[in-house]
């Protein structure tokens, strides 16, 4: 016997059965065994689950959000200059497993848990639009989006969405190389595709299946070439052993892959968890690297210690201005 | 390790053969069978014997120092099922409800047993063929198996697996019956037993044992306390992780001198932790 495969068992609430959008999901995965339940809670929160052995088969909870369609964005993401700033949660948990990941942390299950009432969604968004005139939003924060895209396709009607609401910006965050599923969509100012990417040396060690820098950089650059606003996002930036040589080597690719004149920002972050999310993580990865190196405590922050990432950050927006990029469009989070 | 639990003793007999399992006679309230893996407990009928008979059987294998990590549950034994189940079917159990308290319980199918799946409905008192069920086996037994495992592990450590027996029925099957259902399925019971038991997610300590002996040696020669002991084998970890450092060798290298001077004790572990973060770090 092996572990089941990944998305074996649907747990679906009840009042969804038989709905579009929750036939649209199990259509993708005809073998599936479906299981009803009353509501998401009683799977998705129950006491003692781990989340290590859940990522070994994940399940998707297919549901209704019934509450808290926009959150307040916190001071440690950043806004981009942005005023109302907010997120929201259309999914949780993600398709990939990075070691880094504070997911993890936040949330007792690793199955994808999967809201379907977008029209809730839009309607307390267009509300606060109303209300605000404008909004930056970011939709993939808990999850990734675009990699979860052919279960369902949140970032088409998000774009769509947007298309209709110019004042809205909205940031989906990915690691995907699944451009192609959104490739058919007329490119609009605001919806900005925020790429992480990371060294090939990284992806490997760090960034267990997701895709490699090559096959997002393809996806990144057909992205820009397409006329859309992508944004680079270097995080977190890992002090590995040679880590000059191998960032060195990475900005090189990057400035070979993509043209850096059309990127709309880059950022720059370091390794950085809530206090809490870190021991929890630690706990569940006791032998991890990441979590054995050395890390500084600020207030209710584990970082990278604070003189490393200066000259990490230093380092690699020199790197990138190198090439060209004026510094004003590089972000650095500490 | 596994314990299993079941309601009836014909419900344990070919497992006890199958595993030579020994009667531990030390137990009165309920019968335990035992060999070094598997833990066999036979509770009784009902919700409250069988989540009594699982606490006391986990507080045993507890006395018996096996973390909890690598204790795996298994609630076996007859279902009765709605018609569209066929007789002798063995299912594995995906949801269990409580016909009484409206609960529901998910087991986290994480490994792949080959067997069906399907739900159940565990009851207070026998269900009888007037019920209106619709697709699911019954039982009276598996909610509270499962709702009195929760409390002491996680949720992929938990499964039930069933044997068909009637079509709400019960008096359906006589003890020959009884025996040949399981003899029918025994070979699909042994397998999933075998797998299950052994099925545990290693988060185990990095640091092995020759070099643990060598940690607690130098402890135990510095009167160490248990702070102390916890710091130090966390630096030792972190230096194999970050530098792949020959442990042994530092460990079996180290100097000090056993003294019954307090802070010549501290002075030499400090010296000792100083020397595992200097090969810690770049």
């Amino acid at each position: 016997m092996t572990s089941e495969k990944v998305y074996k068992h649907i747990y679906i609430e009840k009042e969804l059965i038989n709905t579009p959008e929750a036939n649209s999901i199990i259509s993708k995965f005809p073998k599936s065994e479906i299981i009803e339940v009353k509501n998401h809670r009683e799977i998705f929160n129950r006491a003692k689950q781990n989340f290590r052995v859940q990522k070994l088969a994940p399940k998707i909870i297919i549901a209704k959000k019934e509450d808290k369609f926009l959150y307040t964005g916190s001071p440690y993401t950043p806004d981009f200059g942005h005023k109302n700033h907010f997120y929201n949660l259309l999914a949780v948990n993600c398709i990939y497993d990075c070691s880094y990941c504070y997911l993890q942390a936040l949330y007792k299950s690793a199955n994808l848990l999967l809201y379907v009432n977008n029209n809730d969604f839009f309607d307390a968004t267009k509300k606060k639009l109303d209300e605000l005139s404008s909004l930056y939003l970011c939709i993939s924060y808990d999850t990734d989006l675009l990699a979860i895209e052919y279960i369902y396709p949140y970032c088409k009607k998000w774009i769509e969405f947007a298309s209709n609401n110019p004042n809205l910006y909205l940031e989906c965050r990915t690691k995907s190389a699944n451009y192609n599923s959104i490739k058919e969509y007329k490119p609009i100012k605001n919806f900005i595709l925020a790429w992480t990417l990371s060294p090939d040396e990284i992806v490997k060690e760090f960034e267990p299946g997701t895709p490699s820098l090559k096959a997002r950089l393809k996806a990144v650059n057909n992205a820009i070439e397409d006329g859309w606003p992508v944004r680079i996002c270097i995080e977190p930036v890992l002090e590995v052993e040679d880590w000059k040589q191998i960032y060195t080597n990475f900005i090189n690719e990057l400035s070979i892959s993509i043209n850096f004149g059309k990127v709309l920002h880059f950022a720059i972050g370091s390794f950085r968890l809530n206090s809490d999310h870190y021991k929890t993580i630690k706990k569940l990865r006791p032998n991890d690297w990441l979590f054995n190196f050395p890390v500084e405590k600020h207030k209710d922050m584990i970082c990278t210690p604070k003189d490393t990432i200066n000259l990490m950050e230093e380092f690699i927006k020199n790197e990138i201005e190198n090439k060209g990029v004026n510094g004003d469009n590089i972000f650095c989070f500490k | 390790m596994i314990i299993i639990q079941v309601a009836l003793q014909i419900e344990a007999r070919q497992i006890i053969d199958e595993f030579k399992l020994k009667k531990n006679v030390a137990f009165n309230s309920f019968e335990i069978f035992e060999s070094n893996e598997i833990l066999l407990i036979i509770s009784g009928i009902g919700k409250i014997k069988a989540s009594s008979a699982i606490s006391t059987a986990i507080t045993y294998s507890l006395s018996k120092e096996i973390p909890l990590e690598s204790v795996n549950l298994l609630n076996f034994g007859f279902a009765g099922a709605t018609e569209n189940f066929q007789i002798s079917s063995l299912l594995h159990i995906n949801k269990i409800s409580d016909f009484e308290t409206n609960k529901n319980y998910y087991p986290d199918l994480i490994f792949k047993s080959n067997l069906e799946k399907a739900s159940l409905i565990s009851f207070n008192s026998p269900v009888d063929h007037n019920s209106q069920l619709e697709s699911t086996l019954v039982d009276m037994e598996c909610s509270g198996f499962f709702e009195a495992s929760s409390i002491f592990v996680a949720p992929h450590q938990i499964q039930s697996i069933k044997i068909v027996a009637d079509h709400l029925n019960p008096e359906y099957y006589t003890k020959e019956k009884a025996l040949q259902l399981i003899d029918s399925n025994l070979e699909k019971i042994i397998n999933f037993i075998d797998f299950y038991k052994d099925f545990t997610f290693n988060t185990q300590s990095i640091i092995t044992d020759e070099e643990s002996n060598l940690i607690e040696n130098i402890l135990l020669d510095l009167n160490a306390t248990k702070s102390q002991e916890i710091k130090l084998f966390d630096e030792v970890k972190k230096c194999k992780i970050l530098r792949d450092s020959n442990i042994t060798k530092l460990l079996s290298e180290f100097y000090y001198e056993k003294s019954s001077n307090k802070n010549d004790n501290k002075s030499y572990y400090n010296s000792l932790v100083q020397l595992l973060n200097s090969k810690s770090v770049n």
